[in-house]
């Protein structure tokens, strides 16, 4: 079953050409890890599934709604009301977390729920305590972002966005932000969802991390995906000259 | 001893007047503020070209002159009414002073809340959004908290300018501490007065000081 369907996607940025064509669907419990170089249009087409950027033409469906619609070649959305529903089936963790830094590592994530789903907020409180806890941060739901370490920040935000309870989980780049060593604790966090099956999509610039947790890779270069397949081809022995150059480059560097 | 008493009453009969505007000034101005600020971020280019201008005559004035020019300026309009039309509006110097500085005040503050607002990093919005929060939501509950903690030292500056601005109103001849001391020094005929005034004034900022640390103090428990 299809969870998400992008169909012909096109978004321009003031006449530059940030996404062309693009195509793609995810099945429920896949992991996909779209890879390439910067500029590719990786983020933009995230971002553009989660709405934060608005596509010129072409559709995005999640489940059974249709958030864009294409017609005539130009897209259509769901009014405001409506996306925001439909949106909350769609979590998003950020580069740099965008953690609200004035509430607490457990408000932050039970503002939402409280907000947009009307949960009461002791059972927003009692989800979200699990939450940290699975996240390994069962000690800091006192903590303000600005108390936590880099890791810590991006394990709350992948909490909160868990909060919602998204049929899908998008990441924009999450340990490009990060030192080194605390890349560790975050990918071991998505690799742990992978094994519940959490349906993904994952930018990242971690090749290693992407061969061991996605089901499906995808190359994206100038706007286009270039090539799509399991990890083992496209990261080990890929056909295409463009992929492999750039994999050789990450190696050499 | 006798006199000197009888001096300082005199100037306290002014401090009311004085705390009077202070506290009426802030407590009408930042909220309209806010709106100013909102005014000045809208889509509405004809709204914030207007509203501009109007930050600017403000900004770009002497708050002396705002006061001279509004009490004189009404003054005349209210007295060819009640000439022509044989009404008897009356026109009080206090309240004239108090529109004076509330839409001066009320310009300066929609100035830092934009300022404020617009340092909130578009990535809370982005967060706000693909957690489903509703505009208002995001308003209430991530951007004016946040706002309100940056904009805390500016507003604190402005308060604080109030506290010494209101002695402005003497020039329409309002009973404010500045005024009575200018009364008092040129019967006694010496400087004293002023020097009470001064007194007074430190007395107040002293006050309002504090009040404002303990604001800034209480909005320290998380940084940005």
């Amino acid at each position: 079953m299809n969870v998400l369907e992008v169909k012909n996607a096109c978004k321009s940025f003031s006449g530059f050409q940030a996404l062309k064509d693009v195509s793609l669907t995810l099945e429920k419990g896949e992991v996909l890890a779209i890879i390439g170089p910067s500029g590719s249009g990786k983020s933009t087409l995230l971002r553009c599934i989660n709405c934060l950027e608005r596509l010129d033409s072409g559709s995005i469906k999640i489940l059974d709604a249709y958030l864009a619609e294409d017609r005539n070649g130009e897209s259509h959305y769901l009014k405001e009301d409506d996306l925001r529903q439909a949106r909350l089936n769609l979590g998003m963790v950020f580069q740099n977390f965008n953690l609200f830094p004035h509430l607490s590592a457990l408000e932050n994530l039970t503002l939402a729920p409280i907000h947009t789903q009307g949960v009461p907020k002791d059972q927003a409180e009692e989800k979200a305590r699990q939450l940290l806890k699975k996240v390994g941060l069962s000690d800091k739901e006192k903590s303000y972002p600005c108390e936590l370490s880099g890791g810590q920040a991006q394990r709350v935000a992948i909490a909160r966005a868990l909060a919602l309870s998204p049929k899908i989980l998008c990441f924009d780049e999450p340990t490009s932000a990060l030192d080194p060593e605390l890349t560790g604790e975050v990918l071991s966090v998505i690799k742990e969802l992978a094994v519940e099956h959490m349906t993904m999509l994952i930018v990242t610039h971690e090749m290693g991390f992407a061969k061991e947790v996605a089901s499906q890779v995808s190359f994206m270069d100038e706007g286009r995906i270039l090539a799509s397949g399991p990890p083992s081809e496209l990261l080990i022995n890929p056909r295409e000259e463009r992929i492999r150059a750039f994999l050789n480059k990450l190696i050499t560097v | 001893m006798e006199q000197f008493f009888s001096l300082i009453r005199e100037i306290v009969s002014g401090l009311g007047t004085t705390l009077w505007l202070f506290a009426v000034t802030l407590v009408v101005s930042i909220p309209l503020g806010f709106l100013g600020s909102q005014i000045s971020l809208s889509k509405n280019a004809g709204a914030r070209r207007a509203y501009n201008t109007y930050v600017y005559v403000m900004r770009g004035t002497p708050l002396i002159l705002q006061v001279l020019f509004l009490y004189f300026g009404v003054g005349l309009i209210i007295n060819m009414v009640n000439t022509n039309l044989g009404m008897q509006i009356r026109y009080p110097r206090e309240i004239s002073a108090l529109i004076s500085f509330i839409l001066n005040y009320t310009a300066y503050f929609s100035e830092i809340f934009r300022g404020g607002i617009q340092s909130i990093s578009r990535g809370q919005y982005e967060a706000a959004s693909v957690l489903g929060l509703p505009k208002s939501v995001t308003m209430r509950r991530i951007v004016i908290p946040q706002v309100f903690k940056i904009v805390m030292p500016s507003v604190g500056n402005e308060v604080i300018n109030l506290v010494k601005d209101t002695a402005l109103v003497s020039i329409i001849a309002i009973a404010d501490i500045t005024k009575n001391a200018n009364s008092a020094a040129m019967r006694v005929g010496n400087i004293a007065p002023f020097a009470v005034a001064m007194l007074f004034y430190l007395a107040i900022t002293a006050v309002v000081t504090l009040v404002l640390k303990k604001i800034e103090n209480k909005m320290d428990y998380y940084k940005f």
